[in-house]
């Protein structure tokens, strides 16, 4: 019974790796006005060690703050989901994340990259587009509902919904 | 006495071309998101047509012989050919999850990657019916596509097995594996090139390969996640574009070295092709819904054009007469 168990497993694990991803990509793409100078908001995101925007997550660990660090950002559904610094531009103030590892639970993701753009409006005031592309949760063909596009598109909306609204909640106050 | 018969041929020249299908210069760009193909006129640089396809449409494929146009639609599991003369559209079935596809002039038939399958299918196009389907096994995760009349081969990239499969096209076969690095998807060549192109997504590298021998000639560093590539005749350079650094690479082909890059172009460049008649280089911008435009010679941006939304255009795109 055991073995019958786990040569399952085995094969679920096999069939989850053995596509890199599905044909077709999606996108979400957010934008969120901030009543804050843009040198404030851009300290809060630049800052990769310190993730404690979204109310979902529960703790954030990392080993650094520079291109190529990575955090393991814990929810408190008791999901985790790793995440990589992959690029940074003070200059533009524009940052690039990526997720390494994922849970489906808290986003159902393959190959989840996103940028967040934060752009001066005026002195007390900023934009942030929040940008990212991805593939759906399921690798294969005939996802199951909860890993199909339309889902992984409305996990990774609430998502970045969340990481927003707890960046406006952290920059505009005092 | 020569003027005069150099008089008549071109009256009938020009007679013979006034009869002919009108000049045309179009790009057919697959949109992902809302599952059409965008027609965009390349001498006016607008959009004309929005064509309701397949779901998910990814892969282009052109038959400029006969001015038809196939698109492959990897969630629907079906490609719809295209008539340029009206853009009529008719469906026939491929197996699951075709991505990438070819015109074979000589068979007259198209080829497609089924990439759940990890099979081609052949498809003829000649019959009214398009049912004649004859499968052929390649490697895992097949993603893009070229025939080659001349060799009668079918070159096919295997994403996760790092390989290109060349097959017989005749007999569909397979005559060689070429091993490329991490993750080869995108694949081009042209009749007039001897080369084969192919993009390695993990590696942030091109794999240049010889058609006729089989040689892998040499893997060249690009920018980070390059999808697709094309030849400009004029200059002997090969343009790729980089979906994750923004960017196009441009490679001397006469020497295989990268000389340039073109940053900041848009976000998420993907599919990409020339039109000589219009002097324009075209890119399709998943990330931005647009099309660029930029000018052959000076590879400056020109314009920008809206698409339906989420633009792949995974193969060569453009048709003009």
């Amino acid at each position: 019974m055991l073995r019958i168990l786990l040569s399952f497993f085995v094969l679920l694990f096999f069939n989850q790796n053995l596509f890199a991803h599905g044909p077709s990509r999606q996108k979400v793409s957010l934008k969120l006005d901030i009543k804050a100078p843009a040198s404030k908001v851009w300290d809060i995101v630049s800052n990769f060690e310190e993730f404690n925007w979204n109310e979902e997550v529960e703790k954030s660990e990392s080993n650094g703050n520079k291109v190529g660090s990575e955090r393991v950002v814990s929810f408190k559904n008791g999901s985790k989901v790793k995440q990589k610094l992959e690029k940074i531009n003070a200059e533009k103030m524009i940052v690039s994340w990526r997720v390494v590892e994922t849970d489906n639970k808290a986003l159902p993701v393959n190959s989840y990259a996103a940028k967040i753009f934060v752009k001066s409006i005026d002195s007390n005031t900023t934009n942030i587009t929040y940008k990212s592309g991805f593939y759906r949760g399921f690798m294969g063909n005939d996802p199951p509902p909860e890993l199909n596009d339309a889902n992984s598109k409305i996990k990774v909306t609430k998502f970045i919904e969340g990481n927003l609204k707890g960046l406006k909640r952290i920059a505009e106050g005092n | 006495m020569l003027k005069v018969i150099s008089l008549i041929f071109l009256v009938f020249y020009n007679l013979g071309s006034l009869h002919s299908q009108e000049s045309f210069s179009y790009a057919f760009i697959t949109n992902q998101e809302s599952n059409k193909v965008d027609v965009i006129d390349l001498k006016e640089k607008k959009k004309i047509k929005e064509i309701a396809v397949g779901e998910k449409p990814a892969g282009i494929a052109l038959d400029s012989i006969n001015s038809n146009v196939y698109i492959s639609n990897p969630e629907s599991g079906n490609v719809t050919k295209i008539k340029v003369k009206n853009f009529e559209v008719q469906n026939f079935k491929s197996g699951a999850s075709p991505l990438g596809i070819f015109y074979s002039d000589n068979t007259n038939s198209i080829v497609v990657s089924n990439w759940y399958d990890n099979q081609i299918s052949v498809i003829k196009t000649d019959s009214e019916k398009n049912t004649q389907q004859q499968i052929v096994e390649v490697g895992k995760s097949p993603a893009g596509i070229y025939i080659s009349s001349k060799n009668k081969e079918i070159y096919v990239a295997n994403r996760e097995d790092n390989n290109i499969h060349i097959i017989d096209s005749d007999r569909h076969v397979l005559k060689k594996k070429v091993s490329v690095e991490n993750a080869p998807f995108g694949v081009y060549s042209e009749k007039e090139i001897d080369f084969l192109i192919v993009t390695n997504v993990q590696s942030n590298s091109i794999s240049v390969i010889n058609k006729t021998t089989h040689d892998l000639i040499k893997n060249i560093k690009v920018g980070d996640w390059p999808y697709q590539a094309v030849y400009d005749f004029t200059k002997n350079h090969l343009y790729v574009t980089n979906q994750r650094s923004n960017s196009i690479s441009i490679i001397d082909m006469r020497n295989y070295k990268n000389i340039k890059t073109i940053n900041e172009i848009c976000e998420y460049p993907e599919g990409i092709d020339i039109s000589y008649k219009h002097k324009l280089i075209v890119v399709a911008c998943w990330f931005e819904d647009n099309i660029t435009l930029l000018d052959l010679e000076s590879l400056n941006v020109l314009k920008k054009i809206q698409t339906s939304g989420g633009p792949r255009a995974f193969g060569k795109f453009i048709l003009e007469n």
